[in-house]
């Protein structure tokens, strides 16, 4: 070696120099080169997991996330709508519920403020009835009841006499 | 930049959705429809002739008043039932009139 080296006129130093850089540069090339191999190795185990949550989630929605045969760019399409419209469903769900319940909840109100003033003129016709009926019972005399005490007691029935 | 450029391209490659299968919508108007018998307005028939006089002892005159008013209550209470779900059904009780 010694006498190739004396040979091509290359000094004993500067091979030893150029040597060590080189096994510097292969050391690194190698820790890079196995570092990528584990990066790799992640994102393959990273991608295969994303894959078989994709798989799971579309099948709850009742479409496959992929399938034998589908091209690459239709993979998760049709679980992509399914998603959409069941969000889309849910959404005009729960506002349409909101708004029935409201719409019942006024029309329950307005009833009932309608029927509390229907109750309050049946009372006010019942009491002035009832005071009519008192004086025609007043007026009775041996027993002897006429038309004033008929209309009250019609009055206190609600009804009118025949042909009035 | 490239990070436009990127996400431009995958808006380019970014599968087009299709229009929603279902969106049928499960709420519906809430109503409560009562038996079509229960809403038949009371019965008002005509009431006793004013025109006529008779002799009525105390007790018949009071059970005539008792029997009148529960009628009134009644026909006024289920009037009242059936409007309260179908307005302006049966005629309103009247205050100002006989």
């Amino acid at each position: 070696m010694k006498r190739i080296l004396d040979a091509l006129n290359v000094p004993w130093m500067a091979f030893g120099g150029t040597c060590l850089a080189l096994i510097a540069v292969l050391a690194f090339c190698y820790q890079s080169g196995v570092k990528a191999a584990r990066e790799i190795n992640l994102i393959t185990v990273d991608r295969d997991s994303i894959a078989r949550w994709a798989d799971v989630t579309c099948a709850l929605t009742g479409k496959v996330y992929r399938a034998p045969g589908m091209k690459r760019q239709e993979w998760g399409r049709a679980c992509q709508s399914e998603i959409q419209a069941l969000a889309d469903f849910r959404r005009n769900t729960t506002e349409t519920t909101n708004t029935a319940m409201a719409n019942h909840l006024k029309t329950q109100v307005e009833q009932a403020a309608a029927d509390l003033a229907a109750a309050r003129r049946a009372n006010e016709q019942t009491a002035r009835a009832l005071k009519r009926m008192e004086a025609a019972d007043a007026s009775v005399k041996d027993d002897h009841v006429g038309g004033d005490w008929f209309g009250a007691l019609n009055e206190l029935g609600g009804l009118r006499a025949p042909g009035s | 930049m490239a990070l436009s450029t990127s996400l431009g391209a995958c808006a380019h490659r970014a599968p087009k959705l299709e229009t929603p299968v279902h969106t049928q919508v499960i709420a519906v108007p809430l109503k409560e429809t009562p038996p079509a018998d229960l809403m038949v307005c009371a019965q008002r028939p005509d009431g006793f002739p004013e025109d006529l006089v008779a002799t009525m002892p105390l007790g018949i005159r009071d059970a005539a008043k008792r029997v009148m008013k529960a009628l009134k209550d009644d026909a006024d209470r289920l009037d009242r039932w059936v409007n309260y779900h179908a307005p302006g059904s049966c005629p309103a009780p009247n205050p100002t009139s006989p």
